[in-house]
């Protein structure tokens, strides 16, 4: 059905994009904690 | 421009600003009902006396103007630039109305910083203000964000041509689909999902810290608002620090990133083609713009043992910098706090992260990563043209949704907006300076007004000299137009002025 | 034996008006969010006095409870009560249709928390309600309601004559 795959389209969007961000805020936290211990 | 012609311009701008106009006046339904709800039946009053005054400017300016012929690029600009001026006003009265204000001048300050999604506000007692007030607030980030423009196109307007014309004068020029209308619907879908999805998240999370259920959800909506459009108003004084959550902090900060892509991007990855988010050039340059300042960031805060252990040094040091970043201008510490514990490279770190801004077609400011990688790459271009054999011929590329060329002409008019940019930046920063403000703090919130970040020092308060606060107000629109639009706009009142008195002359 | 009496009288009287004189013992200072932020190092880990209005939100966490306490405009202290400090009960908190609680409390400023990641707080050891709170009026102004009749009126006239079909002839 084109509802259901357009809905699938935008979940894994959703997805990918939220992912990606997080791993965007985890490589900040590896630079604050690589600057803590590295003091 | 022949007399005759003239004259329907004025037409066609007064007409389709009537629109927008009337719009707006829609819009203030919203924060009426939401006062209804709570039963602030004062605020939900000046909500109506707001909507009916402004609904009724819009159909007088339609009426009056009432034409038949679609906008040119010229109108566009100019009713894209108007449009928001007449905007700003009437949505002020609320504020005036809500006694909140020092000044009428205060009001435009905010909602203009509202509308073009800066954060800044000149409000006085923001903890004493009505639901329907700070449902307003945000709404006008939100709106402001999705471009009044395209508001008004997706319930207003049938035609398609002249629509297309008013986006592009909106600084949104990516060209996703040749249907206008496609694009406004499309842009409004992610956007209104992600709100959906947005509010139950930090509905949920503001619920689980403790917050009343009816009230979580409000508050979910404004902080989503707020971090979606990269605003960065917050229901309380406290901004984030209200919450005392770092889930909240960190939920907002995921809806500011991803507010901050551009919207040709998310319609890629929407679209199936997810590879893109990690290909696309402004994605790269702000991947590298962010964690090389935020390097700087905890360089300066480690030098000054600000911090005591690394959770705090990230919580605080990475909100703030990302907030700067992305132009949002949430902050989970106090203004002063950031100036005097941070210092100046802490300060100047975070400056520079805000004068690059967001993606371009996108709710940030700034600069935008788009050209910030043209122009890294146009001049690494450039050198390889220096050092390859004469003869040979050298082509940048550069990847933003499929492979283009970097031509000449492309890096030549990425700098030239960059250095506008510069030039609002430094002409804040030398007026503040002018009134006795030290130097970073000047550049501080000078930046911050002109690309539309709202994270401040302590130089933005009502107290602050007149001609400073117009000086950022006038940041604020030129950097959320990108500038092309207000250029047209005054352009078409010279020329205007110019035709008025020759065709007196010549009568 | 008198001028000895004198002197010692005299040097009693220096002693006791250039000595500080504490008002009561170890009552600590009173102080609003801006003197706090400005002087955060100064005040950092002292016990310290606040005063302010409760704000809408009394946040029930695990191990303790926030408020947030508005003293000025457009300022606000997070204030954090441990579980096992004793909490009067507040009986307004801050909207649009009430004035909330007015809270004193005593506690231990903190200008970058580490229990709480960095904040800017203080950790409560005393709590006491100082003024109850109130309904507040936000009466409905008359000359307002008339305001909106006229302009709904004047709306009303505008929007019909902008749907009207156009007369023949007249369409510009």
């Amino acid at each position: 059905m084109k509802r259901t795959t357009s809905l699938r389209r935008d979940l894994l969007g959703m997805l990918t994009e939220v992912a990606f961000t997080g791993g965007l805020i985890g490589f900040g936290f590896l630079i604050s904690w690589l600057f803590f211990v590295g003091r | 421009m022949v007399r005759r012609v003239w004259r329907e311009d004025f037409r066609i701008i007064g007409h389709y600003t009537g629109l927008v106009t009337i719009g707006v006046g829609l819009l203030m339904l919203v924060p009426m009902v939401t006062s209804l709800v709570f039963r602030e039946w004062a605020s939900a009053l000046d909500f109506a006396i707001s909507a009916a005054l402004t609904l009724l400017v819009g159909y007088v300016l339609a009426f009056v103007s009432r034409t038949k012929s679609t906008p040119g690029l010229t109108h566009a600009m100019v009713i894209a630039a108007g449009s928001w001026l007449v905007a700003v006003m009437l949505s002020g009265v609320p504020y005036m109305l809500s006694g909140h204000m020092k000044s009428f001048l205060d009001a435009c300050f905010d909602t203009l910083s509202g509308y073009t999604t800066t954060g800044m506000f000149l409000l006085q007692d923001l903890d004493h203000i009505s639901q329907g007030l700070n449902m307003w607030r945000h709404l006008l980030t939100y709106v402001g964000g999705q471009g009044i423009v395209v508001l008004a196109l997706t319930f207003l307007i049938g035609s398609t041509g002249g629509a297309f014309k008013i986006m592009v004068g909106e600084g949104k020029e990516e060209k996703l689909e040749p249907n206008v209308r496609h694009i406004a619907v499309l842009i409004w879908r992610i956007s209104l999902i992600y709100l959906g999805v947005g509010t139950v998240v930090l509905g949920l999370i503001a619920m689980a810290n403790g917050i009343k259920p009816y009230l979580a959800f409000f508050q979910g909506a404004y902080v989503f608002m707020s971090a979606w459009s990269t605003g960065g108003f917050a229901p309380y004084s406290q901004n984030m620090l209200y919450y005392h959550s770092s889930a909240m902090e960190i939920a907002s900060m995921v809806f500011f990133i991803l507010g901050s892509f551009n919207f040709a991007l998310h319609y890629a990855i929407w679209s199936g083609n997810r590879k893109e988010i990690l290909r696309n050039v402004e994605i790269v340059s702000f991947t590298i713009t962010m964690l090389t300042t935020f390097s700087l960031v905890c360089l300066a805060l480690m030098q000054r043992g600000v911090y005591p252990n690394v959770v705090a040094l990230f919580r605080r040091g990475f909100f703030q910098l990302v907030s700067g970043h992305t132009t949002t201008g949430q902050s989970n510490i106090y203004a002063r706090t950031f100036v005097r514990e941070w210092g100046p490279l802490g300060m100047v770190a975070t400056t520079i992260a805000m004068a690059i801004g967001a993606s371009a077609a996108s709710t940030g400011g700034g600069f935008k990563g788009l050209r910030m990688g043209i122009i890294v790459k146009g001049i690494a271009t450039d050198i390889r043209k220096l050092l390859s054999p004469e003869r040979a011929v050298v082509t940048g590329h550069y990847h933003h949704l499929h492979d283009n060329v970097l031509s000449d002409a492309v890096v030549k008019s990425a700098a030239v907006i960059v250095v506008l940019y510069v030039l609002i930046y430094v002409v804040g920063a030398v007026v503040g300076m002018a009134y006795g403000y030290p130097m970073a703090d000047a550049f501080f919130d000078s930046v911050s007004a002109g690309s539309n970040t709202g994270l401040s020092c302590g130089v933005t308060q009502a107290g602050m000299p007149t001609l400073l606060k117009i000086v950022y107000m006038l940041e604020m629109w030129m950097g959320r137009l990108e500038f092309l639009s207000v250029f047209t706009l005054f352009g078409f009142i010279a020329t205007s002025v110019r035709s008025m008195r020759l065709s007196k002359a010549t009568a | 034996m008198n001028r000895l009496r004198v002197v010692l009288t005299v040097v009693a009287l220096a002693v006791l008006i250039v000595a500080p004189i504490p008002a009561s013992a170890g009552q600590p200072s009173l102080l609003s969010t801006t003197e706090l932020v400005e002087d955060s190092y100064k005040w950092d880990g002292k016990t310290v006095s606040f005063k302010g209005e409760v704000l809408q939100d009394l946040m029930v966490r695990e191990d303790g409870t926030w408020m947030n306490l508005s003293d000025d405009n457009n300022t606000a202290m997070g204030v954090f009560v441990p579980k096992d400090v004793p909490v009067p009960v507040i009986s307004h908190t801050e909207d649009y249709r009430t004035v909330g609680d007015v809270v004193l409390i005593t506690g231990v400023f903190h200008r970058t928390c580490a229990q709480h990641e960095g904040e800017t707080d203080i950790h409560a050891v005393s709590v006491t309600v100082l003024t109850p709170g109130s309904s507040k009026a936000n009466p409905i102004r008359r000359d307002r309601v008339v305001w909106l009749i006229v302009l709904a009126g004047l709306l009303g006239l505008v929007m019909r004559l902008y749907y009207r079909k156009p007369a023949r002839g007249t369409e510009h």
